[in-house]
């Protein structure tokens, strides 16, 4: 694998978890479905894959960068399930509407399993580590991985403001029944 | 406050932009370490817990 392909591919990735990312929000948004904590840090876990894409689009394939998204995903996999336990007992209910007859903590179990899937694939192939990025512009001259740099970077900042939005500076409620900080803020107007 | 966790890895994204890489190293598990502590506390509060 040339390592320009192997920048491809991972802004390929990038723009698959952007739109992970994307999803969530527009459920979030039409639907009025507020995300739990333990969802809120399934999306940590997705930014947090995204940090070692964007090492990847940046500077050029490297294992350390692999390791970090590896590291992520875990993470992330770890939260989503521990969600699915937690309503795996018939009758303990659910969070959030089924998306394809599957709950989001379900589907973010599978994206992580995919994320660690094709992290650890991609870890095989040695020629895309060639490139020395020392004196390459960032990107290494590719439109397609500065997009998905900036986008995924887009995506973390509007997901900390809708978190401060939706938490407020302290703790988040559980389940969330409304957007803490416009209300407090709507209260004191 | 997960909000401070977004905003964190949105920092360690601009460090490697900038190439401080060694410091977005940091950031960046300093930010899992405080994942790890948010998921504990909601994965095992009686508010989560509905069993």
């Amino acid at each position: 694998m040339t390592p320009d392909l192997s920048r491809n591919l991972n802004a390929l990735g990038t723009l698959a978890v952007s739109l992970v990312l994307l999803l969530a929000y527009i459920y979030q948004l039409t639907l009025y479905e507020l995300p739990c904590p333990l969802c809120l840090l399934q999306r940590v876990g997705f930014v947090a894959v995204g940090v070692g894409l964007g090492l990847n689009l940046l500077y050029g394939a490297r294992p350390k960068h692999y390791a970090l998204m590896l590291i992520a995903a875990l993470f992330g996999i770890s939260v989503s399930v521990r969600q699915i336990l937690l309503h795996i007992v018939p009758g303990t209910g659910h969070y959030g509407s089924p998306v394809l007859g599957y709950h989001y903590y379900t589907w973010a179990a599978i994206c992580f399993f995919l994320i660690l899937l094709g992290t650890a694939i991609m870890l095989m192939f040695d020629r895309q580590y060639a490139d020395d990025t020392s004196d390459r512009p960032r990107f290494g001259g590719s439109t397609l991985a500065k997009a998905a740099f900036f986008i995924m970077l887009g995506l973390a900042a509007l997901n900390a403001i809708s978190t401060l939005l939706e938490c407020g500076p302290g703790i988040c409620a559980d389940p969330p029944t409304d957007y803490k900080l416009i209300d407090e803020l709507g209260t004191n107007n | 406050m997960i909000a401070l966790l977004f905003a964190l890895l949105t920092a360690t994204m601009g460090l490697n932009y900038f190439r401080l890489t060694t410091a977005a190293n940091v950031l960046f598990f300093i930010t899992l370490a405080m994942s790890v502590y948010w998921f504990k506390f909601h994965a095992t509060s009686q508010l989560t817990i509905q069993l």
